[in-house]
C-alpha cells in the first residue's frame, strides 16, 4: 500500500477538530473544478409524462484503471422525443487525475450506449484483476468487461452481454442490480431486480387514469396500477458466462413487488450473503440465502418488509451499517414525500425492529432517494446522508410546499442511537437544491474522509468534497481497507471486516450496490475517532474464512489480500 | 350503481321517440331490466345509419356504462350529449353519465364540466353533488367546492361548519395543504367550532409538528371533551414522541368513550409492545382484532408481540394473516 504523501501531515496531527456544533464536517461543491460538466439527461425537465422519465439513475465510484484512485461513472437516460443521430446522451466515465480533477474518457470507454439506464454494480466477475460493470436499463441490460487496456488507445470496456448469456428477449425495466457470490464458489454471480412492466404504447398519460393525480395535480401515472415484474438471479458458470437460475433459486418466484435498489448483506450472520431489495409502494424483499443455492423471501417475518405498523412504504434507496455500535448491520431505507425513512435495527435474532422514530426520524416533505450510512466525521459512528428530488416537476407551480429541487439531508449520528439533522450546518453546498436520485460515497481525493457524488436530473452531477480533513485540519483518525480476494471473488464482495478499538467494535461489509442504484468506493472506510491504534481486526472473506489483522496503524489505506492457504 | 341507474331510467324515461319503433324500445327495456349484454347484442343488429342516431348512441353509451366500460361509454354519450337539446332529459342523463364515467376514469376536469351541467336538475343527487365537490377540490376550486358541499349538507356557504366540511373533504382527498387555511377560516368564524382544532391537530401531526399537534388536540378536548377521536390521536401523537406512558391515558379514555372503534386498541397494543409488556399487548390487540378482524396493522403488531415472546410459529401465522389482508398489494 502506498499512502499519499500529502496525508502524512494529517496523520501526524490526528486529533479531533470541533466545529461549533461538534460535528466537524462541511462540504464544498467542487463539481466544476473537478471537470464534471456534462448534465445527466433523464426525461423532461418541467414535465414528465411517464414514470420512465422519473426514476433516474445511479452513479458509481470505482477504481477502473487500478491506479489507487476512485474514478466516476454517471449513467444516462434519454428523452421521449429522442435525439438526432449521434446526439443522444450517453453514460460518462471520468478518470481520476489524482489532483482533484477528472478526465472525461467517455469516448474511449466503450460505454457509449444511449438509452434509459437505471442502476450500476461494479465487480470483477471474471477475476482478472479489473473491475467490470453491469448496468440495468429499460431495455437490454448491459455487462461491460473491463479489458485492462488503460494505457492504450483501445476501448476500455467491451459489451459482453450477449456472449455472457445475459440477453433478454423482451423489453424489461431493470432496476437494482448487485454482484454477489451467493454460492461461495469464488466467482461473482449477479442479482437483477425489475421495477415493473412498462410499455409506452399502453401506458396511461398524466391525469388520465387511476394513480395519475397527486394532490389534485395531473402527474405521470404509477407505479400503482402498472403491472409488476419478477427479479432475476444469474449464476456465474465461469468462463465468462452466466446461467439464469431465477426460478430454481426461488428469486424469480417472488411476485407483486416494484423492486428498486438491491443490497447484499448477511443480515443473519451465517456468513452467506442475503439480498435486501427496497420496493416501491409494496413490501420489501429480504432474500435469505438458504446455503443451498436457493433463497426465501423472509422480509415479513424478519420485520423488514413494512413499517412497524405494517404499512408499505415507497422504498427507493437503501444503505447498511452498524448505526448503534452493537456489531450488527442495520438497514436504512428512503421513501416518498410525507413519509419517514425507515431505520431497521438488527436485533441479532434474525429480525429487525423499526427504530426510525427512536432514532429521531420523522416525516419529511421530500422524496428521498440515494443514501448512505457513512462516517462523515470519522468519529466511529456512521452518519446518514440522503439526496432528494420530486418526481412531479409539475406540482411546484401549484404547491410551493413541494419543490421539484430539494437540498440534501445530513444526519449526524450522536452515538446514542439517535441522529441529529445537521443539514443546515455543513455548508451551503448541501443546501443547493437539485432533483437528485443516485449518490455514491468515496474518498476520491484519498485524504481520509468520505466525499459524495450526487446525480442530478438534467443537470451535471454534484461532487461534494468533505472538508473534515484538510491540509490545515487533521480531523479524526481513520483507516481504509482495500480487500483483494484470492480464493474468494477477487473484488471481495460480501467480505465483512470487524475492528476492535477499546470497547467499540466497528463492522462493515463490502457490497457492490447501495444508496440508490449506485456503487460506492469499494475500500471500506472506518472512522477511528481519537484512537491511535486498532486493538484487533478481522476479515471474514466471502467464502467464510476469517483472517486476523494485526498491527494496524490509523490514517492509511491498506490493501489486504486473502490468504491463499 | 346499477340500482341507481334503474332509478334514473324509471324516473327519467327518455321521451324522444325511437326512430325504429319497437326495436329501440326493446333495447331500452332490456337496459331498464339490467340485461345489458342482450341490449348491446340488439344494438349490434341495427344498421349503421340507425346506430349513429343520437338515441342509439345514448343507449349504447348507457349499456357500456352499466358494464363499467367507461372509456367506450364516453364516446357514445358525448355524441348523445352534443346532439341533444339543452335541458332535455336525454342530454341531462348523458351529462350525468359522462360526469360519472370521466370521474371513474380519473378525468376530473372533464367530469366537472358534465357534473356542472346537471347542477340543480333532477339528476343532481347527493352522489353527483359529492362527486362535483370532489372534482372541484381536486382541480383546486376551493370556494366552489365549499359551496357544493354546503348545499349537500344544507349549510350556509360562509358558515364555520361549511369551511369545516370542506376541509374534511380536502383531507380525505389528501389535499392537506388546502385544508389548513380552510380550517383557520372556520375558526375565525367560530373559535369554538367542534372538530376544527382536532383536524388542525391531525394535520400538524401529519407534517411532523408534534408539539403543535398535541397542543391543538388538547384545545379540542377542552372544547369537546366527549370526542373519542381526539383522545385517540393524542395518544397516537405521544407514541410518535416515544412517550409511551403519556400515551396510555388518552388511549384508554378514547376506548372508554367509544369501545367500538379498534384504532385506540391497536395503538395501545403497540404501546404495551414497546414497553415490553407483552401480556397486555397481546390481550389488547386480540380485543382489537375481535372487533376488527381484517385490520392488518393489528395482525402485524400481534405478530411482533409473538415474535418478541419467542412464539415464532404464532408470529409467522399472524404475519401471513396480515399479508393476506393487505389490499394494496398489486397483482403481477
Amino acid at each position: 500500500m502506498t499512502r499519499p504523501a500529502f496525508l502524512l501531515t494529517a496523520g501526524l496531527l490526528a486529533g479531533t477538530y470541533l466545529y461549533a456544533n461538534g460535528f466537524t464536517v462541511s462540504f464544498t461543491d467542487v463539481t466544476k473544478e473537478a471537470g464534471l460538466v456534462h448534465p445527466v439527461i433523464y426525461g423532461g425537465v418541467d414535465k414528465k409524462r411517464y414514470i420512465i422519465e422519473t426514476n433516474g439513475p445511479g452513479v458509481a465510484f470505482a477504481d477502473f484503471d487500478n491506479d489507487g484512485w476512485m474514478d466516476i461513472l454517471t449513467l444516462t437516460g434519454s428523452r421521449l422525443e429522442g435525439f438526432p443521430e449521434g446526439k443522444a446522451p450517453t453514460n460518462r466515465m471520468y478518470l481520476n487525475r489524482q489532483d482533484g480533477t477528472f478526465k472525461d474518457v467517455t469516448d474511449q470507454s466503450g460505454l457509449n450506449n444511449p438509452g434509459w439506464a437505471s442502476a450500476v454494480t461494479v465487480g470483477d466477475y471474471d477475476n482478472d484483476g479489473w473491475v467490470d460493470l453491469f448496468i440495468t436499463c429499460w431495455g437490454q441490460n448491459r455487462l461491460y468487461r473491463n479489458r485492462g487496456k488503460w494505457k492504450t488507445t483501445e476501448r476500455f470496456f467491451q459489451d459482453v452481454t450477449l456472449p455472457a448469456g445475459l440477453g433478454q428477449p423482451e423489453t424489461r425495466w431493470g432496476s437494482g442490480c448487485v454482484f454477489l457470490d451467493y454460492d461461495r464458489d469464488g466467482d461473482l454471480d449477479l442479482f437483477v431486480a425489475n421495477y415493473l412492466k412498462f410499455d409506452l404504447k399502453s401506458a396511461p398519460t398524466p391525469g388520465k387514469g387511476p394513480n395519475c393525480l397527486w394532490k389534485g395535480v395531473p402527474v405521470n401515472c404509477g407505479p400503482k396500477g402498472l403491472p409488476t415484474d419478477t427479479n432475476l438471479l444469474y449464476r456465474n458458470r465461469g468462463g465468462g458466462t452466466f446461467e439464469d437460475v431465477s426460478k430454481t433459486s426461488g428469486v424469480g418466484l417472488v411476485q407483486g413487488k416494484y423492486a428498486m435498489t438491491a443490497l447484499v448483506t448477511d443480515y443473519n450472520n451465517d456468513a452467506w450473503p442475503d439480498i435486501y431489495v427496497a420496493c416501491d409502494s409494496t413490501a420489501c424483499i429480504l432474500y435469505r440465502n438458504n446455503q443451498d443455492g436457493t433463497f426465501t423471501d423472509v422480509a415479513l417475518e424478519a420485520g423488514a418488509a413494512y413499517s412497524e405498523d405494517g404499512q408499505s412504504q415507497a422504498g427507493m434507496g437503501v444503505a447498511s451499517g452498524d448505526y448503534d455500535g452493537d456489531g450488527l448491520l442495520d438497514i436504512f431505507k428512503t421513501h416518498f414525500a410525507d413519509d419517514l425513512p425507515v431505520l431497521y435495527r438488527n436485533t441479532g435474532e434474525g429480525y429487525f425492529e423499526d427504530a426510525s422514530r427512536a432514532a429521531g426520524f420523522d416525516h419529511t416533505r421530500y422524496v428521498q432517494w440515494g443514501t448512505g450510512l457513512a462516517d462523515l466525521d470519522n468519529d466511529t459512528w456512521p452518519d446518514i446522508f440522503t439526496v432528494a428530488g420530486s418526481v412531479y416537476p409539475e406540482v411546484e407551480a401549484r404547491l410551493k410546499e413541494y419543490p421539484h429541487r430539494n437540498p440534501r439531508l445530513v444526519y449526524r449520528n450522536l452515538g446514542n442511537g439517535r441522529f441529529q439533522d445537521v443539514s443546515n450546518e455543513v455548508g451551503p453546498a448541501v443546501q443547493s437544491p437539485y432533483s437528485s436520485r443516485g449518490c455514491a460515497f468515496a474518498d476520491y481525493d484519498n485524504d481520509g474522509d468520505i466525499d459524495i457524488l450526487a446525480m442530478n436530473m438534467n443537470e451535471p452531477p454534484q461532487l461534494l468534497r468533505n472538508e473534515h480533513i484538510t491540509a490545515n485540519r487533521p480531523g479524526n483518525n481513520w483507516l481504509k481497507l482495500q480487500l483483494v480476494g484470492k480464493r474468494s471473488n477477487r473484488s471481495a464482495i460480501g467480505a465483512r471486516v470487524r475492528l476492535w478499538i477499546g470497547e467499540r467494535v466497528l463492522v462493515q461489509e463490502l457490497t457492490s450496490q447501495a444508496s440508490y442504484y449506485s456503487s460506492n468506493d469499494p475500500r471500506l472506510h472506518f472512522g477511528l475517532g481519537a484512537a491511535q491504534s486498532i486493538d484487533r481486526g478481522e476479515v471474514r472473506w466471502p467464502n467464510g474464512n476469517v483472517q486476523v489483522l494485526q498491527k494496524i496503524q490509523p490514517n492509511q489505506i491498506i490493501t489486504i489480500e486473502e490468504r491463499g492457504d | 350503481m346499477t340500482a341507481l341507474l334503474f332509478v334514473f331510467l324509471l324516473a327519467h324515461p327518455i321521451v324522444q321517440a325511437p326512430a325504429d319503433g319497437p326495436t329501440l324500445a326493446q333495447i331500452q327495456t332490456l337496459l331498464e331490466n339490467g340485461r345489458t349484454d342482450e341490449a348491446l347484442g340488439e344494438i349490434t343488429k341495427l344498421d349503421e345509419t340507425t346506430k349513429n342516431q343520437p338515441l342509439v348512441q345514448h343507449l349504447t353509451g348507457l349499456a357500456l356504462y352499466q358494464k363499467g366500460h367507461y372509456q367506450q361509454a364516453v364516446g357514445h354519450l358525448a355524441s348523445s350529449f352534443s346532439k341533444s337539446q339543452k335541458g332535455a332529459a336525454q342530454r341531462l342523463q348523458a351529462a350525468h353519465l359522462l360526469g360519472m364515467s370521466n370521474y371513474f376514469l380519473n378525468r376530473l376536469p372533464e367530469a366537472l364540466v358534465f357534473l356542472a351541467e346537471i347542477e340543480g336538475s333532477s339528476f343532481d343527487t347527493s352522489e353527483t353533488q359529492y362527486l362535483r365537490g370532489i372534482c372541484q377540490l381536486q382541480v383546486h376550486q376551493v370556494e366552489e367546492g365549499r359551496k357544493t358541499f354546503a348545499r349537500m349538507f344544507s349549510l350556509q356557504p360562509d358558515s364555520a361548519a361549511s369551511h369545516l366540511i370542506n376541509a374534511q373533504m380536502m383531507i380525505r382527498q389528501q389535499l392537506e395543504e388546502f385544508a389548513v387555511p380552510e380550517l383557520e377560516k372556520a375558526l375565525a368564524v367560530d373559535p369554538k367550532l367542534p372538530q376544527a382544532h382536532f383536524l388542525l391537530g391531525e394535520l400538524a401531526i401529519y407534517k411532523s409538528d408534534l408539539d403543535r399537534g398535541i397542543e391543538l388536540l388538547l384545545k379540542e378536548i377542552a372544547l369537546n371533551p366527549g370526542f373519542a377521536m381526539a383522545y385517540y390521536r393524542l395518544g397516537e401523537a405521544y407514541t410518535r414522541q416515544l412517550k409511551w406512558d403519556e400515551a396510555i391515558p388518552p388511549l384508554q379514555k378514547s376506548i372508554w368513550l367509544n369501545p367500538f372503534f379498534s384504532g385506540p386498541f391497536i395503538v395501545l397494543g403497540k404501546v404495551y409492545l414497546k414497553k415490553g409488556d407483552l401480556t397486555n399487548a397481546e390481550s389488547i390487540l386480540k380485543r382489537a382484532l375481535a372487533m376488527d378482524v381484517n385490520n392488518y396493522s393489528g395482525h402485524h403488531l400481534l405478530a411482533q408481540v409473538y415474535q418478541k415472546a419467542g412464539r415464532q410459529e404464532d408470529a409467522r401465522k399472524e404475519f401471513q394473516t396480515a399479508e393476506r389482508l393487505r389490499s394494496d398489494s398489486p397483482q403481477p
